[in-house]
């Protein structure tokens, strides 16, 4: 493929492509969005032992999952921001912690309204729930050193290495139901194991994992296009673009 | 289908609190990153006159307000980060 990757490390070119990226995304976030909601609540049968509580399952697990996954995602631009002073790098990296740090919060909100029912509790210091509020510290830490400091390019950096340090957490998260006898159960799905759960919960879970994809990507996308005029402000094509009165 | 009517499909089994408990504050948190996405775009656009004026109301001193708008924009930029990116975490 004769991509010039480099051509969209410029803010200028990342800005347009984002542009026509987004409705893109939208739409398809939308469209899954609606059948897994479909078939999370009309097609997936009652559980035998959880009655209906389980169906909480549909956005508990895509919340965790994508809690996790943009951390590491954030970590890796900001630490290419890092190594090769590159600003959009950078930009991508904050634009994705606010997302982060709601998908963290979600996993949090709705796995205690799970447990009260099945476990009695809302909460208890077991090794999952605390590594994940601890996630949910780390995109907090990360947010508010970077408001903190005025001078962007600074806020980049400082915001790395935070991101960077933090990725500790995440094979932590992952695998703390392995290492420590714990309340909360383990995998239902793994790389390497026939999942233990029934086909249809899993279509419906799976496709509300793709709609919270999409709509990460959406929602990174044009708050990353915000950030980007933000910071070039001062440019010539920035300059243009309201010169034009185009968005 | 697993529902015989719409209170049953509230209920859910009775465990309804919690169901849509989840469901309604997901959905909340949501609608509200978005609604501070929009905000965050139109209070940029108003800062910085990136919004076409479709009235022509102000477009005579749109020249010159383009070029005072240039040359304070770096300042204008720290602010409207600042004002933003506490209003996310407040969020």
């Amino acid at each position: 493929m004769a991509i010039n990757w480099y051509k969209y490390a410029s803010p200028a070119s990342f800005y347009t492509l984002a542009g026509k990226m987004v409705p893109f995304f939208t739409i398809l976030a939308i469209g899954l969005l609606t059948i897994g909601l479909y078939i999370g609540f009309f097609v997936a049968p009652t559980d035998f032992q959880q009655g209906e509580a389980y169906r909480i399952i549909f956005i508990h697990v895509p919340a965790a999952w994508m809690s996790m996954f943009l951390y590491v995602v954030m970590a890796c631009w900001a630490g290419i921001g890092l190594a090769f002073n590159t600003r959009l790098s950078s930009m991508m990296a904050t634009a994705i912690a606010p997302t982060g740090a709601m998908f963290t919060f979600l996993a949090l909100w709705t796995g205690s309204l799970w447990g009260k029912p099945m476990w009695g509790t809302w909460w208890v210091w077991d090794a999952r729930l605390t590594s994940e509020l601890i996630l949910l510290f780390l995109y907090i830490g990360f947010m508010s050193l970077q408001a903190a400091i005025d001078d962007p390019r600074r806020a980049d950096k400082a915001g790395a290495i935070i991101a960077l340090v933090g990725v500790i957490n995440i094979p932590i998260i992952y695998f703390s139901v392995q290492w420590w006898n714990t309340l909360h159960q383990g995998a239902s799905v793994s790389v390497n194991q026939a999942p233990t759960m029934a086909s249809v919960m899993l279509t419906g879970m799976m496709v509300m994992v793709l709609a919270s994809w999409m709509y990460s990507i959406a929602v990174i996308l044009k708050r990353v296009r915000i950030i980007i005029l933000e910071r070039e402000s001062h440019t010539a094509w920035v300059a243009e673009l309201r010169k034009k009165g185009a968005l | 289908m697993n529902w015989s009517s719409w209170s049953e499909f509230f209920a859910m089994g009775g465990y309804g609190i919690y169901v849509w408990g989840s469901y309604l504050v997901t959905l909340i948190c949501v609608m509200s990153e978005v609604l501070l996405i929009s905000r965050r775009h139109r209070t940029l656009s108003k800062t910085y006159g990136l919004t076409h004026d479709p009235y022509g109301k102000e477009n005579s001193d749109k020249e010159a307000l383009i070029n005072t708008e240039i040359d304070s924009s770096n300042n204008e930029n720290q602010s409207v980060k600042a004002a933003s990116s506490t209003e996310e975490i407040k969020k």
